[in-house]
């Protein structure tokens, strides 16, 4: 019984040290996979219905976002709020999650460059999306390529 | 017309001071079932391998042997396979393939005869052996005596003209022994096939064959009809005299008439010698075992290999006594072996008691190579004095696979005695030996003064040397007693000497005490 | 219990059935063609002895999928890896372990029907000296497992090591001295002597061509047809073809037609006489 108490006090104070954000604020965030609209012989048959007419996935133009919060932790939250399919691997040595698929499109779908690359304010940052921090107004941009070589 | 011509035939290993055959000279007829026999190391294998071009030994050779009148050195490989037939001792290490109906058609398949052929040939046999029903059956499924039946078939197959036996019935039991025999019998007297073979069961050859060559130290003693060797031995005394059928011993010692082979043949010269009155003879009786020191004592024990097996043994009791020879005799594969095992705490049985006073308790496997790890019999010995004991020190520098049958049980009693057991467990002990090695054998148990319980189809051996008899069936013991007493009372599952006497002297068990009593009557 | 007649057909149809069902059973995944042949398979071992451990890797290959494979359109909920756990993939996982289990099931019925001078007799023509080989290879395990267990017995220790190398030792000695005889019995009845011919029990008749043929046509009909295309991920979708359907049916139930038929044909013939 102790025990069981001992427990749930160290619950409530796990749950109450869970300070609400210092400070919130907007972002746009897309997903998008628009470059495959011209390039739907390289991705396989089935998954054409996958790809939205437009070739957007999500967009929101006045996203929540918290301080600290970085692409990656932006774009796991918004997948799970919408059931956006998104499958992702933690890679220790950039310190960072590496995405392989969002809405089960996944990287070598259009060949074996294709696969998710993000950017902010159109530009490509060089280091791993969980290192990336947001801040106001930042247009974060999901984008699945079919050549990273391009980019 | 004669099938081999053997001229001053000598022989001599490479590695061997001593000539393996000397000066051998005999004819072999076609269509005679001829029957050589002699102590072991006398030469017989050494001289029927040399009737077999292929499997002749390499040695230094004189004289001259014709196969059907061409000198045997010009026989070609393939008469050689496709015309002489030779069956080997094992029945497991002779089998070359896996299934039945393929080992039939391996000799066949060999000399080339096309499938339609084969195909008749092999359904002939089939037929002929009553093969049939285990044709399609896994060669490993069967019985010792099935196999070596199936060793026989598969030469016969081949349409053999002569036909050479190298002590086929050695690891068979005495029932499967006596059917093989049986069947080359037919072979002999239904397809005409010269039969040549080596055996050490005299007792139920010498009625089937034609002629016996007797083989002492490399030479030829006797070479003449059964009747006539079997006197001849009788009246030189000859060791081998032991190993003649029972009727004929029996009769050599009572009259000059001839000398009967069969049991039936025995009655009835025993009617005619001492009338049909059944005769108690009162000289024959036992002296008692004091079963109140009993060493070992098994009751009630069952014991089956898997939970959902069958019993094995059911139930069984037995008592031992402190320094008894107790031969437990029964079936083929009925689970006697087992019993030995659990005697000697190999196995454990779930249910029973065994309860034993000494804990120094050593088994002799059925065969002894499984026992061998060094490469010499000193080294397997540790040079102890046992091998004096056992008489085997002229051996100790030998491998233990190059000895005989008799020597590798010698060596490997030895070698179970080093421990000092208290009690001795022997799995047929005499399988595969000759009189003579059986006779040295019931010697040394003898001399051991140790408990001594032994399993053993050999009923002669039991009735001579033991001290107890047990009949083991379904297992379990269910008689037991002194030899004489246990087999004078046993119908069919008895000595030769009790089944000739039968009703005429009803307590008498083995050759000597029938003639005993015989002559104590004719006075 | 029906009696199984087509064990008594000529081995090579035997081989092209088993080889067709397996390959059929590995490659068409759709749920009804998994449905048809597993149930095939099994009322062909006619044992129904589903084994525990048939059972155990149906539950984890099914279970074991979708944890590792996160691909599929219909979310059921996200495991604590942050990943998703997706209805797809779950139908992958089953229907994979299913194929597991057939192709099983149908390797257990092999086993029973294309006994080892079966399999000998189809490629003892290709390689006659390796069929031998492995003729007395067979002959032999059986004999090596007898003599293990004896000398097992006979040398009794507690060291399991020292053991071992005392059973290994006895046994190389024990071997190559009975190989003595074996060569001498080989010897003695021929090997070694030219044109060397291979005998088998299997004469192709008739009814061996037809049903043969039928093998080969069934089979030869789905591969071109190709119309049971199923795809579980990322979104479950198949297509299906009656026709093709009970062609598949007739193909996997081959041996338990022709076992009923030939039933039936002796019961029309008791009631005749």
């Amino acid at each position: 019984m102790k025990k069981i108490i001992l427990l749930i006090t160290l619950f409530l104070v796990a749950c109450s040290s869970q300070e609400e954000p210092v400070s919130n604020f907007e972002v746009t965030f897309l997903i998008k996979c628009d470059t495959l609209l011209g390039n739907l012989d390289k991705i396989d048959e089935i998954k054409h219905s996958l790809i939205p007419d437009n070739g957007i996935i999500y967009e929101n133009y006045a996203l929540e976002a918290y301080e600290g919060e970085s692409v990656f932790d932006i774009l796991l939250r918004v997948t799970r709020d919408n059931k956006i399919h998104m499958e992702y691997v933690d890679t220790p040595i950039y310190n960072s999650a590496y995405i392989e698929g969002i809405n089960n499109l996944y990287e070598f779908d259009a060949g074996n460059l294709s696969g998710w690359t993000y950017r902010v304010n159109d530009v490509f940052p060089n280091y791993g999306c969980s290192q990336y921090k947001v801040q106001a107004g930042d247009i974060v941009e999901w984008i699945y390529v079919y050549d990273k070589m391009l980019f | 017309m004669e099938v081999f011509n053997i001229e001053n035939l000598t022989f001599k290993y490479p590695t061997k001071e001593k000539a393996a055959l000397t000066d051998i000279t005999l004819q072999i007829d076609k269509g005679e079932f001829i029957l050589l026999c002699g102590q072991s190391g006398c030469g017989k294998t050494t001289l029927i391998k040399h009737l077999k071009p292929s499997l002749t030994p390499h040695g230094q050779t004189q004289g001259n042997i014709f196969y059907k009148s061409t000198n045997i050195k010009q026989v070609s490989t393939r008469e050689d396979a496709s015309e002489i037939g030779y069956v080997l001792q094992n029945p497991d290490n002779q089998i070359v393939t896996d299934k039945v109906w393929h080992e039939l058609a391996f000799g066949l398949e060999n000399l080339g005869i096309d499938k339609q052929q084969i195909r008749l040939r092999v359904a002939e046999m089939a037929n002929f052996f009553g093969i049939q029903n285990w044709f399609y059956n896994d060669t490993a499924s069967l019985s010792g005596g099935q196999k070596q039946l199936l060793n026989l078939a598969s030469i016969i197959v081949m349409g053999v003209e002569v036909l050479i036996l190298d002590e086929p019935t050695s690891q068979l039991d005495p029932i499967s022994a006596v059917d093989f025999l049986e069947t080359l019998k037919k072979i002999n007297d239904e397809l005409g096939i010269t039969i040549i073979l080596t055996e050490h069961r005299l007792e139920e050859v010498f009625k089937l064959v034609d002629k016996v060559i007797v083989m002492q130290d490399s030479k030829i003693l006797f070479y003449d009809t059964p009747h006539n060797v079997c006197k001849n031995l009788i009246e030189t005394q000859h060791p081998m005299a032991n190993a003649m059928p029972t009727p004929a011993r029996i009769a050599a010692a009572l009259t000059h008439e001839e000398l009967p082979f069969t049991i039936k043949s025995g009655r009835n010269l025993l009617y005619k010698l001492i009338g049909s009155t059944n005769i108690l003879a009162d000289n024959l009786i036992e002296k008692p075992i004091d079963t109140n020191f009993n060493i070992l004592t098994l009751k009630d024990v069952f014991f089956r290999y898997t939970k959902d097996g069958n019993d094995i043994l059911k139930g069984l009791s037995i008592n031992v006594a402190q320094g008894e020879i107790y031969a437990i005799l029964g079936g083929n594969g009925t689970g006697k072996s087992t019993l030995l095992n659990v005697i000697a705490k190999n196995l454990r049985p779930y249910r029973g008691k065994i309860k034993s006073s000494t804990k120094s308790i050593a088994l002799l496997p059925q065969d002894p190579q499984v026992m061998f790890i060094k490469d010499t019999v000193s080294e397997e010995l540790a040079n102890n004095e046992i091998s004096k004991l056992l008489n085997i020190s002229h051996l100790l520098n030998f491998h233990p696979f190059d000895l005989s049958g008799g020597e590798q049980q010698k060596v490997a009693l030895a070698k179970i005695l080093l421990s000092n057991p208290d009690i001795l467990l022997l799995d047929e002990p005499t399988k595969g030996l000759d009189c003579y090695f059986k006779a040295e054998l019931a010697q040394i148990l003898a001399s051991l003064n140790k408990t001594i319980i032994l399993v053993s189809h050999d009923i002669e051996f039991c009735a001579k040397y033991a001290s107890r008899c047990g009949l083991y069936f379904d297992g379990q013991i269910i008689s037991e007693g002194p030899p004489r007493e246990f087999f004078s009372n046993n119908y069919f599952y008895t000595t030769s000497a009790s089944r000739m006497c039968r009703h005429i002297i009803s307590n008498a068990v083995t050759v000597k005490e029938v003639i005993e009593t015989c002559q104590n009557q004719l006075k | 219990m029906i009696r199984c007649y087509f064990s008594d057909y000529h081995p090579i149809v035997l081989f092209i059935y088993f080889i067709s069902v397996i390959s059929f059973a590995i490659f068409l995944m759709h749920p009804v063609c998994l449905l048809i042949s597993i149930s095939a398979a099994i009322s062909y071992l006619a044992l129904l002895r589903i084994k525990k451990y048939m059972l155990a890797i149906f539950l984890i290959i099914s279970i074991i999928n979708p944890l590792f494979n996160h691909a599929g359109v219909t979310i059921l909920f996200y495991l604590p890896t942050g990943n998703p756990f997706t209805l797809e993939s779950l139908l992958y996982g089953i229907a994979t372990s299913f194929m597991i289990i057939t192709v099983i099931a149908w390797f257990c019925c092999y086993n029973k029907v294309v006994t080892s001078d079966k399999l000998l007799y189809l490629f003892g023509k290709l390689l006659p000296q390796l069929s031998l080989i492995i003729s007395m290879v067979l002959r032999l395990i059986p004999l090596y497992k007898i003599r293990f267990n004896k000398i097992m017995h006979a040398n009794p220790s507690d060291n399991a090591f020292k053991t071992a190398a005392l059973v290994v030792s006895i046994m190389v000695t024990w071997s190559m001295e009975t190989a003595i005889d074996t060569a001498d019995s080989m010897k003695a009845r021929g090997y070694g002597l030219p044109n060397r011919t291979t005998f088998s029990n299997y004469k192709l008749t008739t009814r061996d061509i037809v049903v043969s043929i039928g093998l080969v046509v069934m089979s030869g009909y789905l591969i071109c047809s190709n119309k049971l295309a199923v795809t579980y991920i990322p979104i479950f979708n198949y297509t299906q073809s009656l026709p093709d359907f009970i062609i598949y049916t007739i193909l996997c139930y081959t041996p338990i037609i022709l076992s009923i038929m030939e039933e039936l044909k002796w019961k029309y013939l008791i009631s005749k006489i």
